[in-house]
């Protein structure tokens, strides 16, 4: 019987890593639309020195509007994700390792969990969005562990989620909305990005504009 | 004697049960659909024998042809219909698996009750 109390328990503890992971991955929240949640402007640069690869970002929202979706929602999150292309295994950068820092408030390090490895996703998040201000440059730095490939191409991407349960700021608490728009890309893989002539690759620094008069690219 | 049975045989069916959801929860991890465009990302199915996870993967940018398998913090979608006639195929699914091995195992001692002088 106690065999069988111990396998029943095994089970049990399977059954929930499972369930969680399957139906926690994404969480329900308010439909809206890009210009609610994705930064202003934004700029990457990705390099490396003699310690590790490492990636700097810095983001802005110009106004309140473009905030007020996490304003709106007490226990939002924000992710700007930085992808390093790997469907050929030859990606820059492979996970973040190391020192990292960041002035978003409650920033934590998302884990790489479940991710697709055709992109190595490497992300400083917010686990409090509605502590963001507009008007203000805020920045994420981690270094890196090599890829596969001296350059890759790089996608940038703004999240929205929300922290589950909402008294938890740790990365394993932070989900992505399950409703579109969730995940909008802010720069793109594999496509000249105007008045850019080709792809944006790394190591190298790039910066946009989304939706601020127009979206642009342009080389820092 | 008859309510040891009952108490031995419902936790054989308890564990038939948890056993089945574990099989097919897991499913989701071990299968996987060949997408050939972008529109085919918006719909990507997952689970075995049916499937009943639905992903929209458009965030990911994969050259086409691609194998996908499933990917957290995507939209996902659950069909209850399929999982639920999951777990009841793969509760059969093992209830045959095990009656064989019990065979098998009934048979390999028969044949060595045999052989011993």
């Amino acid at each position: 019987m106690k065999k069988f109390t111990i396998l029943l328990a095994f089970v049990c503890v399977q059954l929930c890593l499972c369930s969680t992971s399957v139906f926690a991955a994404t969480t329900s929240c308010s439909l809206t639309d890009d210009t609610k949640f994705v930064p202003s402007w934004g700029k990457v640069l990705i390099d490396e020195d003699r310690y590790s690869r490492y990636v700097y970002q810095w983001m802005y929202w110009h106004n309140d509007s473009r905030l007020s979706w996490f304003g709106d929602n007490t226990n939002s999150t924000f992710e700007p994700d930085a992808f390093f292309y790997n469907y050929n295994n030859e990606a820059f950068a492979e996970e973040p390792t190391g020192y990292w820092a960041s002035n978003l408030p409650r920033a934590y390090r998302d884990t790489q969990s479940f991710d697709s490895s055709g992109e190595n996703a490497i992300t400083i998040g917010s686990a409090n969005a509605q502590d963001l201000s507009s008007g203000r440059i805020y920045y994420t730095v981690t270094r890196m562990t090599d890829g596969g490939g001296d350059s890759s191409w790089v996608k940038l991407s703004a999240q929205r989620g929300k922290r589950r349960p909402s008294w938890c700021y740790s990365t394993n608490c932070s989900f992505g909305c399950r409703q579109s728009e969730n995940n909008v890309r802010t720069l793109p893989f594999r496509q000249s990005v105007p008045p850019l002539d080709e792809e944006f690759s790394a190591p190298g620094c790039v910066q946009y504009w989304y939706h601020w008069n127009i979206t642009t690219f342009s080389e820092c | 004697m008859h309510y040891q049975f009952f108490k031995k045989n419902i936790y054989i069916a308890i564990l038939l049960v948890l056993l089945s959801i574990f099989f097919t929860t897991s499913s989701i991890f071990w299968t996987s659909e060949i997408v050939d465009d972008r529109a085919h990302l918006k719909h990507v199915e997952f689970g075995w024998p049916l499937q009943f996870i639905i992903q929209n993967q458009e965030r990911l940018d994969p050259p086409f042809p691609y194998k996908m398998t499933m990917v957290l913090e995507t939209p996902t979608q659950l069909r209850y219909i399929p999982f639920f006639l999951n777990i009841t195929l793969n509760i059969i699914f093992i209830i045959l698996v095990s009656g064989l091995v019990n065979v098998l195992k009934n048979k390999v001692r028969g044949n060595t009750k045999k052989i011993q002088p």
